[in-house]
């Protein structure tokens, strides 16, 4: 077991309800993991409690066996090494391609360095591009250079918001495909939140659905789709 | 609904405005007057001077209308409004502007044997287009507990060695500077002045800096012992509300010099003046002997009327003699004076 | 194409008036600016040999050292509070903007009263200690004291402008960092700063501004600068000619920053802006950093208003009963209403110019939006000599041989409409940025006109704007003071000509109730604005 979290609770500041209620759940080494959900249903805000940019009411988080959050504990987002890639991407727009890749790779040799961005632009495709300005490139590409950032840092785990909902409806089916092989080619644990079921099914090997901070299904993609334990889980698959 | 409340807004701020009785000016700004005023750019801004100008309304039922400035920006703009000009009257608070102001051709000879009378010939300008108002000395004032007075007599000995690096005074853009050393031109020589300037500098104990009061505080703080400077800032000193102001003015004397240097505040009457005539009947009244008191005093200066008697505190201060030349060379040498002061370096 | 023409019709109110209020600007200031082409003088000469050079260094000190302090203590905070939750955090939101209330040449005889030999702390260390410190030690009447001054008082536009755009823009890029494993203070260097760029040198280019156009504090302390030297040449000189030289080259200046400033980000340019507008979650900070950031921001707080307001109040209960009478009030009332009455016409006309040029594709609304801004970029004394020229004109043209419109309270209302239009529009045009057009062409097509249009859907969906764009200029002109001195009618005194009248006499004491009203008023609008701010923001934002 790669990731533990249990009991999690969360409440945003202004806001009167809870967004996470007793929130469960684990993911394996190597697994891709959809959370999906309506907007609202407190999915982004899980990424968000693992990544360490929110502290949890109450609640334990352990990656590969170490606590990261608990009632005494937590560890801050830049301790973490926790790879995210958000939904807006955001780049850094004052620096190229280059230096938004490997602004997390820290203390290491310039012949490191050069290394591991050869091999992050050869693994998304984008070689060329790498002198350029996220403002210069296309959507799909600048979700490709967020993730070869986030891979930079050699992360345990990675976190997708909402990875295609920037892009054009056209594009989306070719940029799953190419996302997933970039995840399958890493080997790396993902978990990814979306609210469309063609994003599940085509990438994720587990779903867990959430409603009103609750999670109300989950399990393998397949067992999900034919199974469905409410009108909800099926709303969303139909 | 919402314009409208604007609208009552509107009319409510106008209607406030122009009913405050004192504030009746609000409107009059918009339309020009004409009957019985006399408009006034001033340079002095004390609240006793426009106590005098209203004892001057309710005693003739001439409205004053008062425009403050500095005296330059003043000047200029009675330059630039030319022919049609508003001001009737100018007053500045020193003699060398009120000649800049004759220069350029903007005043006109007030004609009233009563002004005549009223002033001494030295206090006026040759050809009457001015005239003082109040006097004031520009003298030495010493640090009471280290500097025996009888020492210095004469605005010579500020230069003698024994004062090195004692001697404190502001800088030479300041008007009241450039009048002492127009008038030390005036009676004993340009190169005799130069001279004279050259050996302040030497003697000073810092750069020039601050105002006249910053001199006499620096006199008291220890910086320096001897600061030249105005005497009616003696008096303010005295009067303050600060009462650490009230202790350095107790802490230091004023002394007289041989042939002190005097400069004066002034009227002049302006070349289109429209009200000519309540204009004359201003200059009268505030050189009258009555007015002449409470002007004076409000300032700590002397009255320039030489009927009326000089405040206590001022008496205090003892006799002296002033410098004999007529004010309006202060105007004449002015130019020459700044041009000493870049050439030696006094900042 | 019937539509086409009736939309043209329709459109020609506003465009009409905008077109008459652009001329009323543009010409005082063309007027002037045309005696550049006028060969030089002698006296030219003999400034450009003996004085310009003092001007320029001089001039460029106190802008260079202004700047970057203004940013250091602006933006920082400004990160701090964006970050991190603290003790009093949400009144520093605020508070830190208070400091604008003070007008620097208030704000420097204050501060000159406060530390000189009979000042309250030489004072005490001399009555209560027997200490005699060297009082050379105290002296801020120099070029360190005016940056000091400066920076302290001008700091807030850095403040402001750098915080709403760190509170709507940083969010993602800045949790983008922390999750690449970067501290806080990396994050600070190589992420928000360079992103908070284009807002920094917003703020920091309406602090240079307003230093250079800044008369009261360098006159104040003897700094000879291009704003005393075009005072001094004009008026000490009577050469227009020279003054308006001056003013050409110090408008050069200014554009050169500017330029250098743009060249200088290169292949870089970029205006970032996400449509997602986030708010940063925020660290909480405990123990030792939560007391420093909160004492960090005290200090700034505590030096750029409480200690001058302290002072200030307790001069005011020293002078009350010698100022306090009827013509106190009369003042007061008159400076009052008059910026009232100037700032509402601000608003309106900004209002007008705004909607047409927003309306408007035309070349000439591109213009009147850059005339519309012209005259915050150019100095009071040149304003002033433009209005007084024009207006002199004017009466000519009426009737010759008496001034019916020159030295009346139109003139000076005139005046602060050029000075201070840039303020007013910037607001109300960032209110029709942020609401788009979408609903104005809604309403179109719905068969309702321009006219119609504004008043029933435009105004109300602008109104927060329109009230800060209003608070915004009534601060400035109840502080206004070069145009006011030069420019005013008979009988005419404000809070600010008071307070400096006071003080340049060498009354400071009875400038302080004066002064004390004028950051009343400040201090309350600016309140004002901020209450306005966060109502209309996400309450996240905040």
């Amino acid at each position: 077991m790669l990731i533990e979290i249990k009991d999690l609770n969360f409440k945003y500041k202004n806001s009167k309800v809870d967004t996470l209620k007793d929130f469960s759940f684990t993911v394996d080494k190597g697994e891709i993991v959809c959370l999906l959900g309506e907007s609202g249903s407190g999915k982004s805000t899980v990424l968000r409690l693992i990544s360490g940019l929110e502290e949890p009411n109450a609640g334990l988080i352990k990656i590969n066996g170490e606590t990261i959050v608990d009632d005494n504990t937590f560890v801050p987002p830049e301790k973490r090494e926790i790879g995210m890639v958000f939904q807006d991407y955001a780049l850094f727009p004052h620096m190229s391609i280059a230096q938004n890749i490997l602004f997390g790779v820290k203390n290491k040799s310039k012949e490191y360095k050069e290394a591991k961005l050869e091999e992050l632009l050869k693994l998304v495709g984008l070689e060329e591009l790498r002198n350029r300005y996220p403002y210069q490139i296309s959507g799909g590409q600048q979700q490709r250079v967020a993730l070869a950032r986030s891979l930079a840092i050699e992360p345990s785990l990675i976190l997708m918001d909402e990875p295609f909902s920037n892009l054009d409806a056209s594009l989306q089916s070719r940029i799953r495909e190419e996302l997933k092989s970039i995840i399958k080619k890493t080997g790396i644990t993902s978990i990814f939140v979306s609210h469309d079921k063609d994003d599940a099914i085509s990438i994720a090997d587990k779903i867990v659905v959430l409603k009103d901070g609750e999670i109300v299904q989950q399990g393998a993609s397949n067992d999900i789709i034919t199974n469905p334990s409410s009108k909800y889980v099926a709303g969303l698959f139909t | 609904m919402k314009k409208s409340l604007f609208i009552l807004a509107l009319a409510v701020l106008v209607g406030t405005v122009s009913s405050t009785p004192a504030s009746a000016g609000f409107f009059d700004f918009l339309f020009g007057k004409d009957n019985g005023e006399v408009n006034l750019y001033t340079n002095r801004h004390y609240d006793t001077d426009a106590e005098l100008l209203k004892q001057f309304e309710e005693k003739t039922g001439i409205k004053v209308n008062v425009l403050k400035g500095g005296s330059d920006e003043l000047i200029e703009r009675i330059n630039r409004e030319g022919e049609s000009t508003n001001a009737d009257l100018l007053i500045t608070a020193d003699a060398g502007r009120l000649h800049r102001a004759k220069a350029a051709g903007l005043l006109q000879t007030i004609d009233s044997e009563t002004v005549l009378n009223n002033i001494p010939a030295n206090l006026r300008d040759e050809d009457n287009q001015w005239t003082a108002l109040t006097v004031r000395g520009r003298v030495v004032v010493y640090a009471r507990n280290r500097v025996n007075p009888l020492e210095i007599n004469t605005y010579e000995d500020l230069t003698a060695a024994k004062w090195n690096d004692k001697i404190l005074v502001r800088s030479s853009s300041n008007i009241y500077n450039q009048s002492l050393l127009a008038s030390l031109i005036a009676t004993e020589g340009e190169e005799y002045a130069r001279a004279w300037a050259e050996g302040v500098l030497n003697n000073m104990a810092r750069t020039p800096k601050g105002n006249d009061r910053a001199q006499a505080t620096a006199v008291a703080a220890g910086t320096g012992d001897l600061a030249i400077m105005n005497t009616y800032y003696i008096g303010k000193m005295l009067n303050s509300s600060n009462p650490e102001e009230v202790k350095v003015g107790k802490q230091v004397g004023v002394r007289f010099l041989d042939e002190t240097h005097i400069n004066v505040s002034g009227i002049g009457l302006t070349k289109h003046a429209k009200n000519k005539d309540n204009a004359i009947k201003l200059i009268e009244f505030l050189t009258d002997a009555q007015a002449q008191e409470f002007f004076a005093e409000a300032n700590y200066e002397y009255p320039a009327n030489p009927s009326v008697e000089a405040s206590a505190l001022l008496k205090s201060w003892g006799e002296f003699e002033t410098q004999d030349i007529n004010l309006t060379k202060l105007g004449e040498f002015n130019q020459k004076a700044v041009e000493i002061f870049n050439e030696i370096g006094w900042q | 194409m019937l539509k086409r023409r009736n939309l043209e019709s329709q459109f020609n109110i506003w465009s009409i008036s905008s077109f008459i209020i652009i001329m009323f600007v543009l010409i005082p200031n063309a007027n002037i600016l045309l005696n550049i082409f006028e060969p030089a003088n002698e006296n030219w000469n003999h400034i450009k040999e003996y004085l310009l050079q003092d001007y320029i260094i001089n001039s460029t000190i106190l802008v260079l050292f202004t700047g970057i302090f203004s940013i250091l203590i602006g933006l920082i905070p400004a990160w701090l509070i964006t970050q991190y939750e603290f003790p009093f955090r949400n009144f520093f939101k605020w508070a830190l903007i208070l400091p604008l209330a003070i007008p620097p040449y208030i704000g420097a005889y204050t501060y000159n009263g406060l530390l000189n030999y009979t000042g309250v702390i030489q004072t005490s260390l001399r009555n209560y200690l027997g200490i005699n410190v060297n009082p050379t030690y105290f002296d801020i009447m120099n070029i360190k004291g005016a940056i000091f001054i400066y920076t302290i008082f001008l700091f807030p536009y850095v403040f402001i402008i750098t915080r709403s755009f760190l509170a709507k823009q940083s969010a993602s890029l800045v949790e983008a960092s922390r999750t690449l494993g970067r501290s806080s203070f990396e994050t600070f260097r190589y992420v928000v700063l360079p992103i908070s760029r284009t807002a920094i040198v917003a703020g920091t280019s309406l602090v240079v501004l307003e230093v250079l156009n800044d008369y009261g504090v360098v006159k104040y302390f003897g700094i000879t600068t291009f704003s005393t030297a075009i005072f001094k040449t004009w008026f000490g000189m009577g050469d227009l000619n020279s003054a308006v030289r001056l003013s050409a080259l110090l408008m050069v200046f200014v554009s050169g920053f500017l330029l250098i400033e743009k060249f200088s980000r290169g292949a870089k340019r970029f205006s970032y802006s996400t449509t997602k507008i986030r708010p940063l979650s925020r660290i909480k900070l405990s123990g030792v950093k939560a007391f420093l950031v909160s004492t960090f921001c005290s200090l700034i707080f505590a030096i750029g208003f409480l200690i001058p307001t302290l002072q200030l109040l307790h001069w005011s209960w020293l002078s009350y009963a010698k100022i306090l009478n009827i013509d106190f009030f009369i003042f007061s009332f008159n400076s009052i209403f008059v910026a009232l009455f100037a700032s509402i016409l601000i608003i309106i006309i900004s209002i007008i110019v705004a909607n047409t040029v927003r309306i408007s594709d035309s070349i000439f609304s591109k213009i009147y939006s850059k005339v519309a801004i012209l005259g915050y970029s150019i100095p009071g004394a040149v304003i002033a000599v433009g209005i007084l020229l024009f207006f002199l004109g004017l009466d000519r043209l009426i009737y010759s041989g008496r001034l019916v419109l020159t030295s009346t309270i139109l003139m000076l209302i005139f005046a602060y409409i050029i000075r201070f239009l840039a303020i007013g529009y910037n607001s109300v045009e960032s209110g029709f940025d942020k609401v788009g057009k979408s609903f104005f062409e809604a309403s179109r097509t719905l068969g309702v006109g321009i006219t119609k249009t504004f008043f029933k859907v435009d105004l109300p969906m602008i109104k927060p704007a329109v009230i800060s764009g209003f608070l915004l200029v009534l601060i400035e002109v109840l502080k206004e003071l070069p145009l006011t001195l030069i420019l005013r009618p008979f009988n005419f005194d404000t809070l600010a000509t008071k307070a400096f009248e006071y003080a340049s006499d060498e009354m400071i004491h009875e400038a302080a109730i004066s002064s004390i009203i004028i950051i009343l008023i400040c201090g309350l609008a600016i309140y004002g604005i901020h209450k306005l701010s966060a109502r209309k923001g996400s309450k996240n934002v905040n």
